[in-house]
């Protein structure tokens, strides 16, 4: 049964690449306005699972249970209608629109008029017009890109053009934000406002993130649960300050993926836990 | 400084009315060889803001517009011609009964011409607008040799390969010019909405746009039908304008030359389509001159026929070369940009001055 708080329940979740099994038998809970990470090395199959959760991809077996409703087969466009947004792991942005018509575009399905009334500006289309500017401005504002709002979107700087995709997310307005490696290419100073980024969106627009990331510097100290996958499985869960469970596991893992120089980091972290 | 909404839409009622006085002025004044080629003009440019809406709104890379154009044609044509002339014109065999007493007033089978290039546009978009680029190119230009195949081999409705003679005369400079306007500020209200934002973003990366909550195959549906339906609009002026219609005139050449003025004047932009293909048909024809014998002082040229189209490729290299993204680029015609031009040529020659206004 799912929990009255779970947002994002997978069940058994599975698919199968012709031969190859990208993700096999994974279940993961993520609870309301938690910060869920999911790490694993290259190819572990973590993107898999986000293209399942917004149905790009269509699971082998097992199900996709979002706020309750099991969403398998729904048309990805209507995911995200439902309350599931995401981000990319290599940045896609309307890179010619500028960036407030990247967040315009992302409010475009709650229009919710015929094509031909809205092209010929018959009402109620001038006032909707209206009322998505103000909640544009509004958004880019909060996030702090208001000044950018009619430069281009391709010609932010890196950091800005993440933070972008983010907005354009939230534009959607979800209640679970997907993010895909959100630190990528970052220095260590963005990826410490990356981290308070995201930790305010979470209480500013009460949602819950589930992340992919390979920082675990970022990983440690945002996330409140942790899964960890390898070769599609999921080999362990935990929190990453203490409690979490089959930590040896975990570090094993990570030897194999991420920067070795913060695996000191997670050892002293762990070492409340018993082995 | 900007003008007020108002202002804005009085001037450009003013410049639509100086258009239309001009157009006067030509049709009483300049003899009609001039006036052909003006609505010519006119009929390129609807041509290109539907393959604009199509290609450069949202980056579906189309060859099919000759097989709207076609299809709209012969829906026009078939509509308004008299019975009289349709026995005439289907000596060899006879049209399809049903077909000859059908006669409706021009207005009205212009645009059934249009609806009908936009279902077929619904019908193949379907299936195929799922391929991404130069597939989609492939399969379109097969969806337009199809059409054109057909069109050569139903001669009992559309007399086959020669064509239907004496079309009605129905449409002049006025009418013509009148559907472009209707054109542009269609594209143009398109281009400035929540639904031109959602194709630009299909064009610039499908899988956010489908990310960002767009219905890509509803869009993607919606956009080729409209480039469809001003397709069959301007392939039907095309053939009254002629007073002819050949299934010889919707070939891949067809297509081609109304991609260039898209191409050629920067894909997306509405300025760049109307005023390409405006010079475009316009050298075109002015160039006739130099396929003629030309006396040098110093030597006699005998013409070359075919010479214009070989200056008219060296200039879209030049185009091409020179301007990447098309002549216009980003840059859109508006009023508003037009005084700001001229307010900021002035503050250059004023400089010295000192700055007036802030």
């Amino acid at each position: 049964m799912p929990d009255s708080t779970s947002v994002l329940q997978l069940n058994s979740l599975t698919i199968q690449f012709g031969g190859l099994v990208a993700v096999d038998n994974l279940s993961l809970n993520v609870e309301k306005n938690d910060i869920f990470g999911l790490i694993g090395p290259n190819g572990a199959g973590k993107t898999t699972v986000f293209n399942m959760i917004t149905q790009h991809y269509t699971p082998t077996a097992g199900e996709v249970v979002f706020n309750g409703e099991n969403i398998n087969g729904t048309r990805p466009d209507l995911v995200v209608k439902k309350g599931i947004a995401r981000t990319f792991q290599n940045i896609r942005l309307f890179t010619k629109l500028s960036v407030k018509d990247n967040v315009l575009a992302a409010m475009h399905m709650d229009l919710g008029m015929n094509w031909l009334p809205a092209i010929l500006r018959l009402p109620p289309y001038p006032n909707k017009e209206k009322e998505m500017s103000k909640r544009a401005d509004e958004l880019l504002e909060k996030i702090g890109l208001l000044e950018f709002s009619n430069e281009p979107s391709g010609s932010l700087p890196y950091g800005l053009q993440r933070r972008l995709e983010i907005t354009r997310a939230l534009a959607t307005n979800p209640t679970l934000v997907l993010l895909d490696e959100p630190a990528a290419g970052m220095n260590p100073q963005e990826v410490v406002e990356l981290t308070n980024f995201i930790r305010k969106m979470r209480t500013d627009f009460d949602v819950t993130v589930l992340l992919i990331e390979h920082h675990m510097s970022l990983v440690m100290k945002l996330c409140e649960k942790i899964a960890v996958l390898n070769y599609g499985v999921k080999i362990a869960e935990g929190s990453p300050l203490g409690g979490g469970r089959r930590c040896s596991k975990l570090i094993i893992c990570i030897l194999n993926t991420v920067e070795f120089t913060l695996l000191k980091e997670l050892v002293l972290k762990c070492q409340n836990v018993k082995l | 400084m900007t003008l007020s909404k108002k202002k804005t839409r009085i001037v450009s009622i003013a410049l639509i009315a100086l258009l239309f006085g001009f157009l006067a002025i030509v049709d009483n004044f300049l003899g009609s060889y001039n006036v052909r080629i003006l609505s010519l003009c006119a009929i390129n440019i609807i041509l290109a803001i539907g393959l604009n809406i199509i290609y450069g709104f949202t980056g579906m890379f189309s060859l099919g517009h000759a097989g709207f154009m076609a299809i709209g044609a012969y829906v026009a044509t078939l509509l308004t011609m008299s019975p009289a002339t349709k026995t005439a014109n289907f000596f060899m065999v006879p049209i399809e009964p049903w077909l000859l007493n059908i006669q409706l007033p021009f207005p009205v089978s212009l645009l059934i011409a249009g609806f009908v290039a936009a279902l077929f546009a619904v019908l193949i978009g379907l299936p195929i607008l799922k391929l991404g680029d130069d597939y989609l190119g492939i399969a379109t230009l097969g969806f337009a040799e199809i059409i054109r195949v057909i069109i050569n081999n139903l001669p009992s409705i559309t007399n086959g390969s020669m064509g239907i003679k004496n079309l009605p005369d129905v449409t002049n400079i006025y009418i013509i010019y009148a559907i472009a306007v209707l054109t542009v500020f269609f594209a143009y209200r398109l281009s400035n909405n929540s639904y031109g934002r959602a194709l630009k973003a299909i064009r610039e990366n499908e899988i956010a746009a489908e990310a960002s909550g767009i219905n890509i195959l509803k869009h993607k549906v919606l956009a080729f039908s409209i480039g469809a339906f001003f397709a069959g609009i301007g392939g039907a002026l095309l053939v009254f304008w002629s007073n002819t219609i050949d299934p010889k005139m919707f070939t891949l050449t067809a297509t081609f030359q109304v991609l260039t003025y898209v191409v050629a004047g920067g894909l997306g932009n509405i300025t760049g389509s109307v005023v390409l293909a405006f010079t475009f048909t316009f050298l075109m024809e002015w160039m006739r001159f130099i396929e003629g014998p030309m006396n040098l002082g110093f030597i006699t040229v005998h013409g070359v026929p075919g010479m214009r189209m070989l200056l008219f490729s060296v200039m879209l290299l030049v185009i091409i070369l020179k301007f990447g993204k098309g002549v216009f680029g980003d840059y859109e015609f508006s009023i508003n940009g037009i005084i700001n031009f001229f307010k900021n040529l002035k503050k250059k020659s004023t400089k010295k001055g000192g700055s007036k206004n802030a």
